[in-house]
């Protein structure tokens, strides 16, 4: 007892301490964060011998200058806009649209499709979360903590900026390992898109790691929305909901309807080109199996989940399983050939009719990276969808809300 | 070109972090989604900038731009779209379980207790 | 070449997609195949580390290129220990979880557990700096998952701050990665060791801006001042089972500076010299006295558990800061104590936690069932944690003060020792409220009837075994961590595995 007495004031501010320091404010543990990132980057570049670099400028046209306008207004607008989220997740549409037409201009193509693909997946999944969340953020910190944090998010833009353009100006003081892909990926991965062999190839391992990571991401995804509707007080919550804005008289449009059903095959036929002629030109397993999770989502978007799940028996758990398993097996095969994990190969093949074809096993890799991108972004979607039926959205069993084809007396007795 | 790329990328990191300052869930995703956005252009031009020259090879004889950032870059895409998507879920349960959208979690620090939901 | 090199990468990494393909809606079998998986790694893990203890570094090139241009795996003493440490926790975490029942508390809890595992192994086996990038992100997500498994409120509001303080820390790991090759050209480790030491003098300041964000996304991994607000609330509201699989975790962020700053950036190094050597102390210094003030003013127990955890990095990377093979045998058997510690008590906490409904600190509460067992068990975890004889953080501590030199020593003397006392008080204190008060307060109440998970104990004990068994065997010990310790500051080896045709 008189050990705690004596320790007790110790004990106390102990607590004090930590708890201030702790308090679950995230906003100031990111502040802090960012200070100290640009605190620890500008001491270690101020201790250091610089000479700037020696590289001439890429000359400005008017046309990209435009786009850099674009860009900048629209972040610019998100500053003072993002409150109203709506308008927010319009502007952040915009800057990602302006970022891949950059790609494009700056000889990035695959980069620009797999940008506008990701860009139209994550702005779906914000807007479909959207609808339960509050649409627009309060104005909560003084004009003080504002003008800090902008203080602060300033220094932090200079800082980044003026490292990538120091390391823009400057040639590579050594032969960078890409002059290596760019030489061998026609005789050595068989493809001719460089970009495409280092993916599937070259750096085929870390593309297995990035699906591993999508596959991860739709299984959290699942089991989050299992927990949530479990019971408890997000169920409570969602049943109770009242939506908190006017709905649209017609949910399913007709021109929608029909535009998204003419689109689908079309869409799955882009995306088996885009998957082909991946190897050689810009595109691939990802871009392919986001294009057609794309399509599949606007199906549901458009005629409703009811009648979307109906017609699909995929199960996207199955989906993510044999796209991971046929990856990592398609790695495992090459030990057969007494050869490394994920050692591709290729040969030339000749079919009556058809000019003569190349196969390669990364293409079999790649088909593990399309089935897990639709799995993921599925089953991410499906998510969504399970906790608005919950709030109360009914499933219609039909697409539309008239029936064309149907004789009016039946529809009488409905 | 170099100055318009850089000033772009300072631009973006400048509003991402802004917004990963606020005090809401929202804001903070769409922070960190410009965030991504800024490194993904970072990460690009760190290979310098070239314009025309796509990584197809065709006997160009100009030579071609850096492809390696650009498959680093597609790597990124793609894990930080898996990670927004998980990001945005777990704000929406968040929101869902709480009935609030606050970041912070000022008021809970005093209850040291672990939820236990779950447990059958 | 050794494929068995890549079996702690691919076994997880093919059973976890089997174990959703196959028997997504049975926990049994789940059970039995997602053990076994994790008895096998740990087999595995076992031979590697007896592969890596009797060669010199070995070298898998993926997808058959060569070095730097393919991505390679290598295998060395240290990143063989990394994997055994992490296969045997992970076994015994994992048994605890179906002991007690966790599993079964929401979905997919086996199939995140084997990608977490498959994070971990890739990150520790690989040469190559994007690689890891990659690996971060297959560990973290899966830690994702697994931080918010049960659900709840609370936890999910944790959960959305852990998430989003590391997205930060991933697109800083990017912001590194893309300068360190825009200013050497290359991805490789090796490579990049070579390419830094004969770099021209004006790239200096840029390549120093590279090297000293990726240390901090490093410190965001490892928990040290000012990046460890993630920490605390992440740690107490995980479910135990994930705390104690967290505590190497952090060690994941400790493996990573030891790896990155001795294998590229050495203290020798012109452009870089002691830079990050004066940057990691400073703050291992305040690491390590946040967290003994942390312990002694934590309100529960999992928190308390949460800043010790802190506390022990601290330490750590006061001998790792030292960068001197002596130190760095010292950090070695100090990160291998700290993660047994660490994941004993989080387990403790947890049983505590399930037999209350809470573990506070403040008010005492009835005893509960098994109530003498769990109080020996917490005051194991507690003497080894605190650095009090006879368990190995007696012995870690010794080491890290003896490694000591230079003129920081008094200072690193004084807060070692001060901060060790606070913890002790912090312990103590805690374990009287938690235990001794109990049985004060509640004479007359009926002890709850709950089942003693004996599966869930016996893992405990094990931990605790293998701590004992860490003291015990400390010469040993020691003699192979030294051996490691001269490997990594002897880079030739390693470089040369990876690059044959290079000379250094």
């Amino acid at each position: 007892m008189i050990f705690d007495a004596i320790l007790e004031p110790f004990a106390h501010a102990a607590r004090v301490i930590t708890d201030r320091l702790h308090n679950g404010s995230m906003a100031r543990y990111l502040a802090i964060a960012t200070l100290t990132i640009l605190a620890a980057g500008y001491f270690a570049y101020g201790t250091g011998t610089h000479s700037p670099g020696t590289r001439t400028l890429t000359p400005i046209e008017p046309v990209p200058a435009v786009g850099w306008l674009l860009l900048v207004g629209s972040t610019a607008a998100l500053f003072a806009y993002h409150r109203n989220r709506l308008l927010a997740l319009v502007l952040v549409g915009v800057i990602g649209l302006m970022v891949s037409v950059g790609f494009v201009y700056l000889s990035a193509p695959d980069l620009a499709l797999t940008q506008i693909s990701v860009e139209v997946a994550t702005v779906i999944l914000l807007l479909l979360a959207l609808n339960f969340l509050p649409k627009q953020s309060p104005v909560e910190s003084s004009t003080g903590r504002r003008t800090r944090d902008g203080l602060i998010a300033a220094a932090a833009g200079i800082g980044i900026g003026a490292l990538i353009y120091a390391l823009m100006m400057r040639d590579f003081a050594f032969s960078p390992i890409s002059e290596f892909h760019l030489a061998n990926s026609k005789p050595g991965g068989g493809g001719t898109n460089v970009v495409n062999v280092i993916l599937v190839d070259f750096r085929g391992y870390d593309t297995f790691g990035e699906i591993i990571v999508l596959g991860i991401a739709g299984l959290v995804i699942y089991a989050l929305v299992e927990a949530l509707l479990r019971g408890g007080p997000a169920n409570d919550r969602l049943l109770a909901w009242v939506p908190d804005q006017k709905r649209a008289g017609d949910r399913h449009p007709l021109m929608l309807v029909v535009a998204t059903r003419m689109i689908l095959p079309i869409a799955i036929m882009v995306g088996a080109y885009i998957f082909l002629r991946g190897h050689n030109e810009p595109g691939g397993g990802f871009i392919a199996g986001l294009v057609v999770a794309i399509a599949t989502v606007m199906q549901y978007m458009a005629s409703g989940f009811g009648w979307a799940a109906a017609r699909q028996r995929i199960d996207y758990h199955a989906l993510i399983g044999w796209g991971v398993t046929i990856a990592g097996l398609c790695g495992v095969g090459s030990w057969f050939a007494s050869r490394p994990f994920l050692s591709s190969n290729f040969g030339y093949f000749k079919l009556p009719f058809i000019e003569k074809f190349e196969l390669a096993t990364a293409a079999i890799f790649d088909v593990g990276v399309f089935l897990t991108v639709v799995g993921a972004v599925m089953l991410a979607l499906a998510s969504i969808s399970r906790i608005a039926i919950r709030a109360g959205e009914t499933v219609n069993a039909e697409p539309f809300d008239i029936q064309p084809d149907e004789v009016p007396a039946s529809k009488g007795a409905r | 070109m170099e100055f318009l790329v850089a000033s772009a990328v300072g631009m973006m990191t400048a509003c991402g972090i802004y917004l990963i300052l606020r005090k809401r869930t929202f804001p903070v995703i769409v922070g960190l989604a410009m965030l991504t956005y800024a490194v993904n252009v970072f990460i690009f031009a760190s290979g310098r900038l070239t314009i025309g020259l796509p990584p197809i090879i065709t006997h160009n004889p100009e030579g071609y731009t850096d492809p390696l950032t650009q498959a680093l870059v597609l790597t990124a895409i793609v894990i930080s779209f898996g990670m927004t998507a998980v990001i945005v879920m777990m704000a929406l349960g968040s929101f869902l379980e709480t009935g609030d959208d606050n970041i912070g979690m000022e008021e809970d620090r005093e209850t040291p207790a672990k939820p236990q939901e779950g447990a059958e | 070449m050794n494929h068995w090199i890549i079996a702690p990468v691919i076994l997880p990494a093919l059973l976890a997609p089997f174990i959703v393909l196959v028997m997504r809606h049975d926990l049994t079998l789940q059970r039995i195949f997602s053990t076994i998986g994790t008895a096998v790694l740990a087999a595995i893990s076992l031979v590697l580390l007896y592969t890596a203890s009797t060669n010199p570094p070995e070298v898998y090139f993926l997808g058959n290129w060569p070095a730097p241009f393919g991505i390679v795996l290598v295998l060395d003493r240290l990143s063989a220990m990394m994997i055994a440490l992490t296969a045997v926790l992970a076994l015994m975490v994992q048994l605890y979880a179906v002991g007690s029942n966790w599993d079964a508390r929401g979905n997919h809890f086996h199939a995140l557990f084997q990608f977490q595992l498959m994070g971990l192994c890739g990150a520790f086996l690989t040469g190559d700096a994007f690689n890891l990038f990659v690996f971060f992100e297959v560990l973290l997500i899966a830690s994702y998952g697994l931080m918010i498994h049960g659900g709840g409120a609370k936890r999910l509001k944790a959960g959305v701050q852990y998430v989003a303080y590391n997205l930060v820390g991933s697109t800083l790991f990017l912001f590194a990665l893309a300068t360190l090759y825009a200013v050497t050209g290359t991805l490789n480790m090796a490579d990049m060791a070579l390419k830094v030491a004969e770099l021209p003098a004006g790239d200096a300041a840029l390549l120093r801006v590279g090297a000293v964000l990726l240390l901090l996304v490093f410190a965001v991994k490892a928990a040290l001042v000012p990046l460890q607000f993630w920490l605390p609330a992440t740690y107490s509201f995980a479910p135990g089972v994930v705390a104690a699989l967290f505590a190497v975790m952090t060690k994941v962020g400790a493996y990573a500076v030891i790896r990155v700053f001795t294998l590229i950036f050495p203290p020798e190094t012109a452009a870089t010299g002691m830079l990050f050597a004066y940057i990691l102390l400073v703050s291992a210094l305040i690491t390590l006295a946040l967290g003994a003030i942390g312990v002694l003013g934590a309100t529960g127990m999992a928190r308390l558990v949460a800043f010790a955890a802190i506390g022990s990095m601290g330490t750590l990377f006061i001998a790792v800061a030292q960068f001197t093979p002596l130190a760095m045998t010292a950090a070695l058997y100090y990160l291998l104590h700290s993660t047994l510690a660490t994941a004993i008590l989080f387990l403790v906490a947890d049983l505590v936690q399930d037999r209350r409904g809470n573990d506070s600190l403040r008010i005492a509460l009835p005893p509960m069932a098994q109530h003498g067992l769990l109080a020996a068990l917490f005051f194991g975890g507690a003497i080894a944690m605190a650095g009090m004889p006879p368990l190995s953080g007696f012995v870690g501590k010794l080491l890290v003060l003896d490694a000591t030199r230079g003129d920081a020593m008094p200072l690193i003397w004084t807060t070692i020792l001060v901060t060790s006392l606070i913890t002790i008080i912090g312990f103590s204190r805690a374990g009287s409220q938690v235990f001794w008060k109990a049985h004060a307060t509640a004479t007359s109440q009926d002890r709850p009837e709950t089942k003693p998970e004996a599966l869930a104990f016996a893992m405990i004990f094990a931990l605790l075994a293998a701590l004992v068994a860490l003291t015990v065997m400390a010469g040993p010990v020691t003699d192979w961590l030294a051996d490691t310790s001269a490997e990594l500051f002897d880079r030739t080896a390693y470089i040369n595995a990876v690059l044959p045709t290079a000379k250094e």
